[in-house]
C-alpha cells in the first residue's frame, strides 16, 4: 500500500517535472524579456484569486486536523501541576489561533481585494502613529497576560510545588540506553553517589570480614559495602596489570617488553593507585566521620517505577554518560539529565494507571490505537496483541543510536497496591549489599508483582521490560 | 570611492578567465559565487531530509534502492541504519542553518546589494569579501567531505551537545566527523565575520551622495543590522567550540563530568555540558535573525514594490529590526528551559522572550497595512513574500507558546519545536531567499527567469512546506520526541501512523518539486530572454545600473540620490513609481 503510494507520487513528480520542462522550453523560445516581465491584468486576477482559495484550503486542512489529530492522545494530565500547565496552554490557544486566522485571511484578502487594476493607484500611506501605537500597545497588553499566567504557572510548578508536603525521593539514573531507578528507602533519603564506584560485579570482602557480592553498583552508589567492593575491583586489575610487568621482566630485572607497552601498563598502575587513594581521601574518610551513610537502604531498580497516586514525588536526575532529558509526557513533566549536575523536578500524579485507563477519552483513543498497532503487526506478520494505555517515560534529548527506544513505565497504585509492590522487591537484585530476607531466611525472590483489581498491569510490564535492551 | 576611480575601471585591461570568474573580487561576481554554491549546499540538504523522512514514513517497508545507492552499512536489506538516520538529521540541520540560510542567504544578497543599493563602486574590501568567499568555500567542502569518511559524519544533532560530540566511544560520528564538523565551522564562522565587517564597513561609509540612513533600503538595514549581530554573536560559537576541541583532543574538561563508559570511569571531571549548551545558543538564537532579518528584508522590498505603495511604517520597522536584532541577545535560554536552571532565570528569559514577540507583531501588522489599498501585481518575488508573511505569522505564533517556560516543560524538543522553527525560519527564510532570486535574477545575470514556472514552483512549495510542518505541531502535542529514528516502539504514537505518511509525501514531492527551480533558474541563466534595465519598475539604485554587469557598477559617476526609495504611487506623479535618483520637483516634498 505505501509502496503504491511512494510509486505514484514518484510517477506524478516525475511527470509533471516533464511535462513542466517541455513547456518551458517551448514557451522560452516564443517569450522575449518583455513577456516574462510584464504581467497581464487578467492572469494576475488569477493569481490574486489562488490567495483566498489557497487560504480556504488550508485552514480546512489545519480545523480538519484539529478535529481527527488535536486530541493528542495523552489524555487529561495525569499530574497536579498538569491541570494548571494544561488551562494555560488551552487559554494560550484561544488567544493565538484566532489572531494566526485574522493575520492570515486579512493576508488573502488583501492579497485579492487589491489586485492591480490600471484605473486605480495605490494609497500614498507611510505612517501612523495611531495606528502603530495601537499594534505596539495591544500586543504587550496581551503578552503581558500571557506572561503573568505563565510565571504564575512556572512559580507554582518550579518553587511552590517541591516545598508543598512530604515528597517521597526517587532517583532517575539515565545511560545509553535505558533508565534506571533509585529508591531512597525506609529514610526516604538518596545517599550520596559517586561515578568513581562504578564499576564491574565482583566479590568482595567487606569491612568487617564478610563475603559479599556486589553488582557493579550501577548508580554509584556510596556506601562502605560499595567502597570495598570497589577496592576489590581495584586490586583485582592491580594485580593483573602487577603480573603483566612481572611477566615484561627478563631474568635480569629488565623489562624485555617494548618502552610504550611498558609505560602503558605503569600509567595504568599509578592510575589505579591514584584512584584508589581519592576514594579513600574522597568517600571513606567522609563517610566514616558523617553521618552521610545514607545510601544502605537506597533501592536500584531496573524495572518500571511504581508511585503512589496524589503523594508528590520528588525526582532526583542523573546521567552516567550524555545528556538525556526524562520525559513524562502523560505528567507533563520534563527535565534534562546532565552527566555531572544533578537535576530535580516535582509531581504529584493524581490519577492511577487503572483510573486512567478508565476515563472514556482514553478508552475511545486505545480502542483506535489497538486497530492501528494491530494493523501493522498483522502486516509484519507478528502475533497481535492488546495495547493497554500506560504512562510512560521516555528519552527527548538526541543521545546516540538507541535515542528512540528508552523507555520505562511509571505505574501509578493505591497505597495498599504500592506496599505490596514495595514487599516483593527482589533486595538481591536492588541492593545487593543487603540481602532482605523472607520468612524461611531465604533470600526473598520477585516474582513479578500481581494486582489484584487488574491482571493486565503485570503483564504490560513485564512486556516493557522485555523490550528494554 | 572616486570618479577618478571609475574611470581607472573603464581603462581596465580584458580580465583573464580566473580573475573574473573564480578569484573575482567583484561582489556581483562573489555574490553568484554564494548563490550557486548555496543551492548545491542545497541540493544536498534536502536530499538528506528526504532519505530521513523514508524511514519516518514507511518505518517497515524496505527500500531496496536505499541498499543499492548507498551500500549496505547506510541501509541493511534496505531499511536504514540508526546511525546513518542521526547523521542524516544532523546534517541536514548543519547544511540548512548554516550553509544555505545564513551563508547563502546573507553572502548572495548583502554581496549584490549593499554596493548596488547604496551606490557604491564595490565592497569596501574586494579582496576580503573574495577571502571571505573561499573560506565559505572551504567550510562547504570540509563539511561535504565528512558525509565520505567511514564512521560517519557528525551525529549529535545539529547543536552537538556534548557529551555525546566529545565521545567516539558513545557515538561513531563523533569521531573524525566531529573533527571535520568543528574545523569546517570554524572556518565558515571567519568568513562570516570578514563578511559582516565588510557589510558595516561598506554601509557606514560607502553611500553615494544623498544617501542618508533614513534613505537606505530595508534590504540595507537589515543586512547591517544582521552582520552586527552575526560580529558579536558568532565568536562565541568559535569558542565554544575551542573548548569543545580542546574537551576532545587535549583532555580538558570543560564540557565534561563524572562520565562513565563501560565501566571506566573518565577521568575528566568537573565541567558542565550546561556551559557548552549556553555558549552554542548565545549564538544560536541570534543566528536564527540572522536568517531571518535578511529575509524580512527582501520581502519589505518585493512587498513594496509589487504593491506599487510605500512600505508603511518605514521608521517602525527600521525601529523593529533594532530592537529584535538586540532582544536577539538576552532570550537564548529559553532553549534550555528544562536543563534545570534557576527558575529565577527561566522566568527572566521568559520574560524577554516574550517581548520579541512586539516587534515581530509590529512587522507582521505593517507588511499588511502595506498591503492594504495596494496595486499589487503578482511577479514570482511577490507570491513568494506575501507566502512569508504567512508562515511568518503562522510560525510566529507558535513560538509564544514556547516561549512560556511552563508550557515549554510539555513542548521542548517535541515535534512541536520542529514545526515551529521550521515554519518561521526555515519555510520564511527559504520562502524569501527565492523570493530574492526572482526578484534579482534579472540582476545578476541579465536575463528573466520563466515567470509560470516560478508560480508553480512557488505554490507547490508553499504548500508542501505547510503540508510538512504543519502536522508535526499535532505530533508534537501528542508527546512525540524529536530525533527519533522510528516511532514504531511506543504504541501511543500510533495514532500519528498515517499522519507521517502525508508529512513524508508532502516532503518528498516538496523536494522534488526544487527540480522546477533548478531547472529554471540554470535553464533561464544561460538561455532566458533578455532582460530590460528596469523590469520590475523599481525605485532602488540596482535599478540604474547597466543590465550587463560593468565593474564600478555605473560607467559614468555614481548616481546622486534624492528621495528615499518607497516613492511608489506618489500623488502628483504620473508614473507610480519615482527612482531615488529623480531630483525632487521644485514644489515636491520628500515624503
Ligand atoms: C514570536 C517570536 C518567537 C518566539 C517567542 C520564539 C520562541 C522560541 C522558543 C522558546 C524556542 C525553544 C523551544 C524549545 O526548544 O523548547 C524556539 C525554538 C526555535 N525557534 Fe523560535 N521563537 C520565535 C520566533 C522565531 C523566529 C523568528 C525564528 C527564526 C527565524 C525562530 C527559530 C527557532 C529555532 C531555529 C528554534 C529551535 C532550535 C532547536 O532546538 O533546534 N523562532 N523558539
Ligand atoms: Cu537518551
Ligand atoms: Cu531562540
Amino acid at each position: 500500500m505505501t509502496g503504491f503510494l511512494i510509486l505514484i507520487a514518484l510517477v506524478i513528480g516525475v511527470g509533471a517535472i516533464i511535462q513542466l520542462v517541455r513547456l518551458n522550453e517551448v514557451a522560452s523560445e516564443l517569450s522575449t524579456g518583455r513577456e516574462q516581465e510584464e504581467i497581464g491584468e487578467s492572469e494576475n486576477n488569477i493569481l490574486a484569486l489562488t490567495w483566498p482559495i489557497f487560504m480556504v484550503a488550508f485552514l480546512g486542512f489545519m480545523f480538519w486536523m484539529m478535529a481527527k489529530y488535536g486530541y493528542g492522545g495523552l489524555g487529561p494530565s495525569a499530574s497536579a501541576h498538569g491541570v494548571e500547565l494544561d488551562w494555560v496552554l488551552q487559554m494560550n490557544y484561544w488567544i493565538i489561533i484566532p489572531v494566526a486566522v485574522i493575520c492570515n485571511v486579512l493576508l488573502a484578502y488583501f492579497a485579492y481585494k487589491y489586485r492591480y487594476s490600471k484605473d486605480r493607484k495605490a494609497a500614498y500611506f507611510l505612517h501612523s502613529s495611531k495606528l502603530e501605537m495601537l499594534w505596539t500597545a495591544v500586543p504587550a497588553v496581551v503578552l503581558a497576560v500571557i506572561i503573568f499566567m505563565g510565571l504564575k504557572t512556572w512559580r507554582d510548578i518550579m518553587i511552590d510545588s517541591p516545598n508543598e508536603g512530604q515528597p517521597t525521593i526517587v532517583e532517575v539514573y539515565a545511560k545509553q540506553f535505558g533508565w534506571n531507578f533509585r529508591l531512597s528507602g525506609e529514610n526516604n533519603k538518596l545517599g550520596q553517589a559517586d561515578y568513581k564506584l562504578i564499576g564491574p560485579a565482583t566479590d568482595f570482602v567487606d569491612i568487617n570480614g564478610a563475603k559479599k557480592h556486589s553488582n557493579g553498583n550501577p548508580l554509584g552508589i556510596v556506601t562502605m559495602d560499595f567502597i570495598y567492593a570497589k577496592y576489590a575491583d581495584i586490586d583485582n586489575s592491580l594485580e593483573t596489570v602487577n603480573k603483566q610487568l612481572e611477566e615484561a621482566k627478563g631474568a635480569t630485572g629488565e623489562y624485555w617488553e617494548s618502552e610504550e607497552i611498558i609505560d602503558k601498563l605503569l600509567t595504568k598502575k599509578s592510575n589505579l593507585e591514584l584512584q584508589k587513594s581519592r576514594i579513600k581521601a574522597g568517600l571513606e574518610l567522609s563517610l566514616l566521620d558523617s553521618t552521610s551513610n545514607l545510601g544502605s537502604d537506597d533501592i536500584f531498580l531496573d524495572e518500571d517505577l511504581y508511585l503512589v497516586v496524589n503523594r508528590p514525588v520528588s525526582f532526583q536526575f542523573r546521567s552516567r554518560d550524555v545528556i538525556h532529558s526524562a520525559w513524562f509526557p502523560h505528567f507533563r513533566a520534563q527535565m534534562n539529565c546532565t552527566p555531572g549536575t544533578p537535576t530535580y523536578f516535582t509531581f504529584t500524579p493524581i490519577y492511577t494507571t487503572a483510573e486512567m485507563r478508565t476515563k472514556p477519552e482514553v478508552q475511545a483513543h486505545y480502542k483506535e490505537i489497538n486497530t492501528i498497532h494491530n494493523e501493522r503487526l498483522k502486516s509484519l506478520g507478528e502475533e497481535e496483541e492488546v495495547v493497554e494505555m500506560n504512562f510512560i517515560l521516555l528519552c527527548n534529548k538526541i543521545c546516540g543510536a538507541g535515542h528512540y527506544n528508552m523507555q520505562k513505565n511509571i505505574v501509578v497504585v493505591t497505597e495498599e497496591e504500592y506496599e505490596k509492590w514495595y514487599e516483593c522487591i527482589d533486595f538481591k537484585e536492588a541492593n545487593p549489599t543487603q540481602p532482605r530476607l523472607d520468612v524461611n531466611g531465604n533470600p526473598a525472590v520477585y516474582e513479578g508483582w500481581r494486582s489484584d483489581s487488574d491482571e493486565s498491569l503485570v503483564n504490560h510490564t513485564n512486556m516493557a521490560t522485555g523490550k528494554e535492551s | 570611492m572616486s570618479v577618478g576611480h571609475a574611470e581607472a575601471h573603464a581603462h581596465h585591461h580584458k580580465e583573464s578567465f580566473i580573475s573574473k570568474y573564480i578569484f573575482s573580487m567583484d561582489h556581483k561576481m562573489i555574490a553568484k559565487q554564494y548563490l550557486i554554491t548555496a543551492i548545491v549546499m542545497g541540493i544536498v540538504g534536502i536530499t538528506l531530509s528526504a532519505l530521513f523522512r523514508l524511514k519516518l514514513g514507511w518505518p517497515d517497508t524496505q527500500f531496496g534502492i536505499l541498499e543499492a545507492l548507498l551500500g549496505s552499512d547506510a541501509a541493511p536489506e534496505g531499511v536504514l541504519d540508526t546511525n546513518w538516520y542521526l547523521w542524516l538529521v544532523t546534517m541536514h540541520g548543519t547544511i540548512m542553518v548554516f550553509f544555505v540560510l545564513t551563508g547563502g542567504l546573507s553572502g548572495t544578497f548583502s554581496n549584490l546589494l549593499i554596493p548596488l543599493q547604496i551606490g557604491a563602486r564595490d565592497m569596501a574590501s574586494g579582496l576580503l569579501n573574495m577571502i571571505s568567499y573561499w573560506m565559505f568555500f572551504l567550510s562547504c567542502v570540509l563539511m561535504l567531505s565528512s558525509l565520505f569518511i567511514q564512521t560517519g559524519p557528525a551525529s549529535a544533532g545539529w547543536t552537538i551537545y556534548p557529551p555525546l560530540s566529545v565521545l567516539e566511544s558513545l557515538q561513531p560520528g563523533s569521531g573524525l566527523g566531529m573533527t571535520l564538523w568543528l574545523l569546517s565551522m570554524t572556518i565558515f564562522v571567519a568568513s562570516s565575520l570578514l563578511g559582516s565587517i565588510n557589510y558595516i564597513v561598506t554601509i557606514l561609509n560607502l553611500r553615494t551622495k544623498g544617501m542618508s540612513m533614513t534613505r537606505l533600503p530595508l534590504t540595507i538595514w537589515t543586512f547591517l543590522v544582521t552582520a552586527v549581530v552575526g560580529l558579536l554573536s558568532f565568536p562565541v560559537l568559535v569558542s565554544a567550540v575551542v573548548l569543545l576541541l580542546m574537551d576532545r583532543g587535549l583532555d580538558t574538561s570543560f564540557y565534561l563530568s563524572e562520565i562513565t563508559v563501560g565501566a571506566d570511569a573518565l577521568a575528566q571531571t568537573g565541567g558542565s555540558p550546561v556551559l557548552f549548551e549556553h555558549l552554542f545558543w548565545f549564538l544560536g538564537h541570534p543566528e536564527v535573525y540572522i536568517v531571518l532579518l535578511p529575509s524580512l528584508g527582501i520581502a519589505s522590498e518585493v512587498i513594496s514594490t509589487s504593491s506599487r505603495k510605500p512600505i508603511f511604517g518605514y521608521r517602525a520597522m527600521i525601529g523593529s529590526i533594532f530592537s529584535i536584532g538586540f532582544l536577539s541577545f538576552i532570550v537564548w535560554a529559553h532553549h534550555m528551559f528544562v536543563t534545570g536552571m534557576s527558575p529565577f532565570l527561566g522566568s527572566l528569559f521568559t520574560f524577554t522572550t516574550l517581548l520579541i514577540a512586539i516587534p515581530s507583531a509590529v512587522k507582521v501588522f505593517n507588511y499588511l497595512t502595506t498591503l492594504w489599498k495596494g496595486n499589487i501585481i503578482y511577479t514570482p518575488a511577490m507570491m513568494f513574500s506575501m507566502g512569508l508573511i504567512s508562515t511568518f505569522i503562522t510560525g510566529g505564533i507558535t513560538g509564544i507558546l514556547l516561549a512560556d517556560s511552563s508550557l515549554d516543560i510539555s513542548k521542548h524538543d517535541t515535534y512541536f519545536v520542529v514545526g515551529h522553527f521550521h515554519v518561521v525560519m526555515g519555510m520564511s527564510a527559504i520562502l524569501a531567499m527565492f523570493a530574492g532570486i526572482y526578484h534579482w535574477f534579472p540582476k545578476m545575470y541579465g536575463r528573466m527567469m520563466n515567470r509560470k514556472l516560478g508560480y508553480i514552483h512557488f505554490w507547490i512549495t508553499i504548500i508542501c512546506g505547510y503540508g510538512v510542518f504543519m502536522p508535526m505541531h499535532f505530533t508534537g502535542e501528542g508527546g512525540l520526541p524529536r530525533r527519533y529514528y522510528e516511532n514504531t516502539n511506543f504504541p501511543m504514537f500510533d495514532h500519528f501512523m498515517d499522519l507521517n505518511v502525508l508529512i513524508s509525501i508532502f516532503a518528498i514531492v516538496g523536494v522534488l518539486a526544487q527540480i522546477i527551480f533548478f531547472w529554471n533558474f540554470f535553464y533561464s541563466a544561460y538561455r532566458g530572454p533578455k532582460a530590460s534595465q528596469n523590469p520590475w519598475k523599481a525605485n532602488s539604485l540596482e535599478w540604474t545600473t547597466p543590465v550587463e554587469h560593468v565593474h564600478g557598477n555605473w560607467p559614468g559617476a555614481l548616481p546622486e540620490v534624492h528621495r528615499w526609495p518607497y516613492d511608489y504611487s506618489k500623488p502628483g506623479w504620473d508614473v507610480d513609481f519615482v527612482p531615488q535618483n529623480i531630483p525632487l520637483r521644485p514644489d515636491e516634498e520628500e515624503h
